[in-house]
């Protein structure tokens, strides 16, 4: 299997996105590309490019949001890995042949990406999502 | 100066099961492997394109990774960004205040490498690595 290409984004889940862009900025000089802006799925994201890959902070703005949930259950922290694929549909297939559950692909939360959702019992433990970039 | 994200530490039971799905299901090569002792691990960097993923099995039941794993089980440890000059980057983050694990840089699996505390960044767990051949 060579089908993974590069580490896309690690999502990082917030309470409150404003204050921890500002010490990931501050301490790290990692910027934030836009202004946070509120997505249509019910999370504000701020990007902060580092060289190959960028970290991706996400503040649900509902209480039943995976990102809340995850919080309630575990606190603020690194919630996913998100890894570039060149043909998700063919990368799932793969997996599935290998006996790792993952999700059918769905639109991804950035705009022009498709996703796959690896479990976590397959993955250790790790939020891994399959990423395609069209 | 952060040059990007070198590799992310995922906490495993064992690096004999993580390589069953992170190398032999999802094809990354190993890179490295080796024990370090200070940090209470055995670990194994693998490699996909400009990163890493950084497997660790706790090997002393006192250690930091041992007690992660105890209370959250295996799963995403820290996040270690590159920088070419581990010291200047240290002294900064003194200067600006930022509360760190270790304040000089030591030696890891990924060079010298030194953590800052969680707090910093809000439950996030940063590592810098200035990589040494």
């Amino acid at each position: 299997m060579t089908l993974l290409k590069q580490l896309d984004h690690v999502v990082v889940a917030v309470r409150e996105l404003d204050e921890a862009a500002n010490a990931w900025e501050h301490n790290l000089g990692l910027k934030a590309e836009h202004a946070p802006q509120p997505a249509a799925s019910g999370v504000r994201l701020a990007s902060l490019p580092a060289g190959n890959a960028f970290v991706q902070l996400a503040q649900p703005l509902t209480a039943d949001h995976p990102l809340a949930a995850f919080m309630d259950e575990r606190g603020e922290g690194m919630f996913s890995l998100s890894i570039e694929v060149d043909d998700i549909e063919a990368t799932v297939a793969e997996l599935r042949g290998c006996g790792v559950q993952v999700s059918d692909s769905e639109a991804g939360m950035l705009e022009g990406t498709r996703i796959a959702r690896i479990s976590r019992q397959s993955a250790h433990g790790v939020e891994i999502h399959l990423l395609e970039r069209r | 100066m952060i040059k990007k994200v070198h590799h992310v530490g995922i906490v495993v039971r064992s690096l004999e099961e993580g390589y069953r799905f992170y190398r032999d299901t999802l094809g990354l090569p190993l890179h490295k492997e080796a024990t370090v002792q200070e940090q209470g691990v055995k670990a194994a960097l693998l490699t996909l394109g400009d990163f890493e993923i950084e497997l660790l099995e706790p090997i002393d039941p006192q250690g930091g990774v041992a007690r992660f794993l105890e209370r959250r089980g295996e799963g995403l440890h820290h996040i270690c960004f590159e920088t070419d000059d581990i010291e200047a980057e240290l002294g900064g983050l003194r200067e600006r205040g930022v509360e760190l694990i270790d304040q000089k840089p030591r030696h890891g699996l990924a060079g010298l490498i030194c953590f800052l505390h969680p707090k910093a960044h809000r439950g996030v767990l940063v590592e810098l690595a200035q990589p040494v051949e």
